[in-house]
């Protein structure tokens, strides 16, 4: 059965500045001599160049063998796996040390060239990124159809521990939480019951009012009515003494009137 | 601002000058003595509201206390406590004895009328600065117990209630527990009906609870049960449970278990500083024992 195993071949281009990288497809049982031919390669043609293009080697060579182990891991069970693995982890250290060197290279580059170096730059971290991914998924043995189809996130903490660990995170969270609300909920129902004792007090004083103004209202229809009494009688004072004022002016015009008759 | 105060101060002796012309023969003649003294009494209103705006208290406190002593005098009864009960706020500000010398003044026109509930409420204003100015809780308990029976008859229940529980509190700081106690049950016993009040009935039975452990713990149990028959959701409250871990830690003679307790309640509900000094208290109590 024929593994599918992508695999970098490397090539010597002709302006001899670094070497470029293709991808190939090929069987599992060429790879190791592939390799011994690549390492073969660059021991005969040490590319005398400046530190990064060094750099850029050593990278190339530490990808391939990268590649393999992965290779190896899903491939292989038990003791031979576990070597494979940690292969892989020294060789992706070896790696990410191997990058920041040439990132630090290509700051000290004269200006025209520090554009070229930094896009290859990024490209070979795009690649170790993809690399890892391959790495972590060989590691837990997942079958890579079905991780495509579904995305990558799935696949976050199914290592046994990893799981364990996150579980007991959330458990402590939930319950930190749920004190929190059980705190909340109990300081609501004080100041529910403050509330409703406030509201019971103001009840009492509504009804008082209103019976207050119920009685304010009944006196001052009797103060009405006392005051348009008093009303009446002082018309009817007032009338009174007109009727008498008259009765008065009469009885005097009389009296001039006979006195006056009599002399006559 | 001084511009307040000189009005202030012009205003004042404008209504002497007029309350003593009003004293001679013809004024009182003529049937004018009593609208003198009527404006004597507004012009010393005036100016002690210049004297309010002057921030100037004492002044316009005693200024408000001449015009409500005119008023008397001309026999309007309601207007001469408007103006006691004036003074007492500005008082209130300068110097609390006088503040509460104005109050009681005026409350005692307002109980020659008949008007309780106003009444109780500056009791309760009396009893506030007796509180808080002058910390003399034991006169604040009597104002608060006046203001409580006031409000008793005129069947404002909800008042009366808060003037009680205030007595309580500070009756119990004061180590008179069986008065406590009786108001809490009372007032507790009272709240149980009452829909909207019923929720506050189990804090009440606690505080009642609370202060029968500071006397004796076996009382304390039969409280309990007694509380809890009457009222069955007391039973249930997180309050009991405290309680009845605090006795047995008490049986038991055990501080740690005790403070743990505590220490766990108020995690959840922070305790407020009356019960916090309660607790001291049933603590000292037990280490006390432990002691002898």
């Amino acid at each position: 059965m024929k593994s599918t195993n992508t695999f970098y071949l490397v090539c010597l281009p002709e302006e001899k500045i670094a070497p470029d990288v293709f991808i190939f497809d090929i069987g599992i049982e060429c790879t190791e001599q592939i390799i011994d031919f690549i390492q073969l390669i660059f021991g005969l043609f040490p590319i005398m160049g400046t530190l990064i293009e060094s750099y850029e080697q050593q990278y190339s060579s530490l990808t391939a063998e990268i590649t393999f182990n992965i290779g190896r891991i899903s491939n292989t069970h038990g003791a031979e796996r576990q070597q494979h693995i940690r292969q892989a982890d020294k060789l992706f250290d070896e790696a990410t040390e191997l990058l920041e060197q040439m990132e630090l290279e290509v700051k000290d580059l004269p200006i025209k060239d520090r554009q070229k170096y930094n896009t290859r730059v990024k490209s070979y971290k795009a690649e170790l990124s993809k690399l890892q991914k391959d790495n972590k998924r060989a590691k837990l043995g997942i079958d890579s159809s079905r991780d495509e189809l579904l995305g990558d996130d799935t696949h976050d903490s199914e290592d046994q521990r990893q799981r364990l660990l996150d579980n007991t995170e959330s458990l402590e969270r939930t319950s930190r939480r749920l004190d929190h609300g059980y705190k909340i909920t109990l300081e609501t129902e004080q100041l529910g019951a403050q509330i409703m004792e406030d509201l019971h007090s103001q009840r009492q004083t509504i009804s008082r009012s209103r019976q207050r103004m119920e009685e304010m209202d009944t006196n001052l229809g009797k103060s009405s009515r006392v005051l348009s009494g008093m009303m009446r009688r002082i018309i009817q004072n007032r009338l009174l003494l007109l009727v008498i004022c008259a009765i008065l002016l009469i009885v005097i015009i009389l009296a001039v009137y006979f006195i006056v008759k009599k002399k006559s | 601002m001084a511009d307040n105060e000189a009005k202030g101060r012009e205003l004042m002796l404008e209504a002497e000058k007029k309350l003593n012309s009003s004293k001679g023969f013809f004024g009182s003649l003529f049937g004018g003595s009593s609208t003198k003294v009527e404006d004597a009494a507004d012009i010393f209103v005036r100016a002690a509201n210049m004297f309010k705006m002057a921030k100037k208290w004492a002044a316009a406190g005693e200024a408000f206390c001449r015009a409500a002593a005119l008023q008397v005098q001309l026999g309007s009864k309601h207007q001469a406590a408007t103006e006691y009960v004036n003074a007492g706020t500005c008082y209130k500000k300068a110097d609390p004895n006088e503040a509460i010398n104005c109050l009681l003044k005026a409350v005692e026109i307002y109980t020659d009328m008949g008007r309780f509930t106003i009444a109780a409420k500056h009791h309760v204003s009396i009893a506030e600065i007796y509180e808080t100015d002058m910390v003399d809780i034991e006169k604040a308990i009597t104002s608060y117990e006046h203001a409580a029976d006031y409000y008793k008859g005129e069947e404002s229940n909800s008042s009366a209630n808060k003037c009680l529980v205030k007595v309580a509190q500070y009756a119990a700081q004061l180590e008179q527990y069986e008065k406590a106690i009786s108001i809490y049950e009372e007032v507790g016993m009272s709240c149980m009906d009452n829909q909207l009040l019923k929720y506050s009935a189990k804090d009440y039975f606690f505080k009642a609870a609370l202060c029968q452990l500071c006397v004796d713990t076996l009382n304390a149990e039969q409280a309990i049960q007694k509380y809890e028959e009457m009222f069955p959701q007391f039973g249930d409250a997180r309050e009991s449970k405290l309680l009845k871990s605090l006795i047995s830690a008490i049986n038991e003679e055990d501080i740690d278990k005790f403070t743990d307790t505590v220490k766990d309640y108020d995690s959840i509900s922070r305790l407020d500083q009356w019960t916090t000094t309660m607790l001291l208290r049933v603590k000292k109590n037990i280490s006390g024992e432990d002691l002898r």
